[in-house]
């Protein structure tokens, strides 16, 4: 019975993480389309919405391989219970709403990882994690990504502003936002492969950890609808704290800079997928809007939001992990401390939700970039304007 | 011990980048094509030619990446 509650549990929180996987990552795809205003918001989100529904159907390779590499077999069998991998989910949602709290693009794989690494070290020990494994697929990928998605962004940037005479010539604009609608859709299709099923393989592992399912077994169709739907509608929601990041605050995307980033991010991400180096798509989008920054003029990239996302790069994986620890040491101990952990996680994704609602960002305002969304910049725009008035008084 | 596929790695770079740059410069060429002549309703033929061959290859690349994402046409 205990066992059953721990699947259900776990298939419920599994389908929480797929949707604030969907709603984080619209971005991605769409945050440089929204900002040219080559596609209204709301149509968008719907494009982004559909083509990852569709993704979702198209393949169960990843879900299949998920888990299995970075996990190690315990002794008896599989080396993590149901129970463990509710703890890493936990904490992978928790830690996906804080970084959309701050309005970062962070990776959701790295989130979903950390969170799984922690809770199999508390039910298993170091041993349990691949180690060689996490720092060849995850970590170094994510280091690389950013670069190349970069560089590749910024030549191809230079080129387009360069034959068409700064995107001058007659009917440019309008041409790259055409661009820009196709090669956004080509990136949402991309991320519906892959990252739907990410979550369809942890429900997966989490069914055959729990003897619901036979470990031979495939994913289940019925995974792989409730996957498909809760990534889409996550990604219908929108996560316009992230868009507006992404699309605005990086850089102020022009339709020709949205084409290169949005072109560079698909063509590395289908490149890199087909030739076999796994590169992360929150990393390479990004990179590649840092790209179309620096490919037009170097000053308009926003080096402190650069920073801070970076930043969350760096702590995405062991915060979530530490998270992820903390709620298996407490949810490993008995079906009590399994109900507090449940709790305390709702509470806290309920209270990050509450606390986003006192600067809701929206559909409406989500290109609105004023001087209190800039932050760090507003600040050194008021000390410059101070110095200047200081200068003034003087004289 | 961990290894880095760095020929993978240089494949994924460099298949990127040229496909990158061929797409965005070929649909730039093409908007530069389409921008020639007084107005829309004049165009010189042959730029308007141009343009479509220049839009021809954009569109192929836009459907080798389908068949890429879909595992279906590729049998993987």
């Amino acid at each position: 019975m205990d066992a059953l509650v721990t699947v259900v549990l776990v298939i419920v929180i599994a389908l929480v993480f797929d949707f604030t996987n969907g709603f984080h990552d619209t971005a991605n795809a769409m945050a440089t389309s929204v900002a040219t205003g080559a596609l209204t918001p709301r149509v968008a989100v719907l494009i982004s919405a559909v083509l990852n529904l569709v993704g979702a159907f198209l393949s169960t390779e990843v879900a299949k391989t998920i888990a299995s590499g970075i996990i190690e077999d315990g002794r008896n069998g599989l080396g993590i219970t149901p129970t463990l991998i509710f703890a890493g989910l936990v904490a992978a949602v928790l830690w996906n709403l804080l970084t959309w709290y701050f309005g970062l693009p962070s990776s959701s794989t790295h989130a979903l990882f950390g969170g799984l690494i922690g809770a199999a070290i508390i039910g298993g020990g170091f041993d349990t994690v691949n180690w060689a494994t996490l720092v060849s697929s995850v970590v170094l990928p994510a280091v690389f990504s950013p670069f190349v998605a970069g560089l590749i962004a910024v030549v191809a940037t230079f080129a387009a502003y360069k034959i068409t005479k700064q995107a001058m010539v007659r009917g440019s604009q309008t041409g790259f936002r055409h661009a820009q609608t196709v090669s956004a859709s080509l990136v949402s299709l991309a991320h519906g492969t892959n990252d739907a099923q990410k979550t369809m393989g942890v429900v997966t592992l989490a069914l055959i950890a729990g003897h619901v399912l036979d470990a031979k077994a495939g994913v289940p169709w019925w995974v792989v609808l409730m996957c498909g739907l809760a990534i889409a509608i996550g990604t219908y929601t929108g996560g316009w704290r992230i868009i507006r990041t992404v699309g605005k605050r990086i850089t102020d995307v022009q339709p020709a800079q949205g084409f290169a980033a949005e072109t560079s991010a698909a063509a590395t991400i289908l490149a890199s997928s087909a030739l076999g180096f796994p590169l992360s798509t929150t990393q390479v989008t990004s990179g590649s809007v840092i790209g179309a920054g620096v490919g037009r003029r170097l000053a308009s990239v926003h080096w402190n939001v650069v920073g801070r996302i970076a930043t969350g790069w760096i702590f995405t994986l062991p915060a979530a992990a530490v998270v992820g620890a903390l709620a298996a040491a407490l949810a490993g101990w008995n079906i009590a401390g399994l109900v507090i952990v449940a709790v305390l996680g709702a509470a806290g994704m309920v209270g990050l939700f509450l606390l986003a609602r006192r600067t809701p960002v929206t559909r409406e305002n989500v290109n609105d970039v004023d001087e209190h969304d800039r932050g760090a910049d507003a600040a050194d725009a008021a000390g410059g304007a101070e110095t200047a008035a200081a200068g003034r008084g003087a004289a | 011990m961990i290894r880095i596929d760095w020929a993978a790695f240089w494949l994924v770079l460099v298949a990127s980048l040229a496909a990158s740059v061929v797409i965005v410069a070929f649909y730039s060429v093409a908007l530069r094509l389409l921008s020639l002549g007084a107005d829309a309703r004049r165009r010189p033929p042959a730029a308007v030619a141009g343009a479509i061959v220049c839009l021809a290859v954009c569109g192929a690349a836009v459907l080798y990446g389908i068949y890429l994402v879909v595992p279906l046409f590729h049998g993987r």
